[in-house]
């Protein structure tokens, strides 16, 4: 297991909200490209429900599950002690990553896939 | 746009003028309070409505309906354009000169001999990247008969800055007697 020093963990609280953010985006912005260049906006999965969209949404609501899941790790989390600015500017931002996620991505529920 | 431009500048030169003269300006508000509104307040509703307007423009770019549309490919090869009229069997190309009608929504299919270029006009809409091995969509119109300026908009080599093209569009009936005359003017 690996034991992160003090200042690394404060810096991975910092970091953390917005990372993730940006894993999100490059997992997203990869799978609507390749998506569309295997042709996946022409199969229907579910109903009027492309295999695009159906992929699109799912990394989506993964993407909203592990933002509420940092912030879920935040809450619990007994790091306050070590530093308690970290700690709270790092809950703050992963509230601020989530809602970036949430409008930043929101496109793909309703923009044309391909 | 221009206007919402013009009163956010002036808005904020205006904040920055009366820091300066008159001293003391602004202090009966926190700097917390500073922050958010000129950090959140301000900035957050005028992104979202760019951004809601920029994904609306860009769908509107986007081939909707192709069976609507007049469809023209834009073939680049360094450093000319070669526009081939797809729905007007046996019509001549045209190089550096665009034929379209007018009031009517305009397919480009852009495609590339050689190297990257990207296909623009900016009076028309948005422009889309001419890639070797790609036909590359988007959707031009020009609600009035006139000569729009177009550019190549991806550096292509030492050419690239000649490489200008225009788009004339005519009315409908003009637009038809050209195609059937060659477009010979």
């Amino acid at each position: 297991m690996i034991v992160l020093g003090k200042e690394t963990k404060a810096l991975a609280m910092l970091l953390s909200g917005f990372l993730l953010w940006a894993g999100a985006f490059l997992l997203i912005y990869f799978t609507q490209a390749t998506g569309c260049s295997l042709g996946w906006q022409e199969i229907e999965v579910f109903g009027p429900l492309s295999l695009q969209r159906g992929a699109l949404i799912v990394l989506y609501l993964l993407a909203c599950g592990m933002h509420l899941g940092l912030i879920y790790a935040f809450g619990r989390s007994d790091t306050r002690a070590e530093s308690a600015f970290a700690h709270q500017t790092g809950r703050a931002l992963a509230f601020a990553a989530l809602a970036a996620s949430l409008f930043c991505f929101a496109g793909i529920l309703w923009l044309t896939a391909c | 746009m221009l206007l919402g431009a013009a009163i956010l500048f002036v808005l904020v030169m205006g904040l920055f003028v009366l820091t300066l003269f008159r001293p003391g300006f602004g202090s009966g508000v926190s700097i917390k309070g500073w922050i958010v509104a000129g950090g959140l307040l301000l900035p957050i509703p005028v992104l979202v409505a760019l951004n809601f307007y920029a994904l609306f423009q860009g769908e509107r770019l986007l081939p909707g309906d192709v069976a609507s549309a007049y469809r023209i490919e834009a073939h680049a090869r360094q450093w000319q354009w070669e526009f081939r009229y797809l729905d007007e069997p046996g019509a001549p190309s045209t190089v550096d000169v665009l034929h379209i009608p007018a009031g009517l929504p305009i397919e480009v299919v852009a495609t590339s001999e050689d190297v990257i270029h990207s296909f623009w006009v900016p009076r028309l809409g948005g422009k889309i990247d001419a890639t070797p091995g790609h036909a590359a969509r988007i959707r031009i119109e020009a609600d009035r008969p006139g000569i729009f300026g177009g550019v190549c908009a991806e550096y292509c080599g030492t050419g690239h800055s000649r490489m200008r093209f225009r788009v004339e569009a005519h009315e409908g009936p003009d637009f038809r007697s050209l195609v059937e005359r060659g477009f010979e003017q």
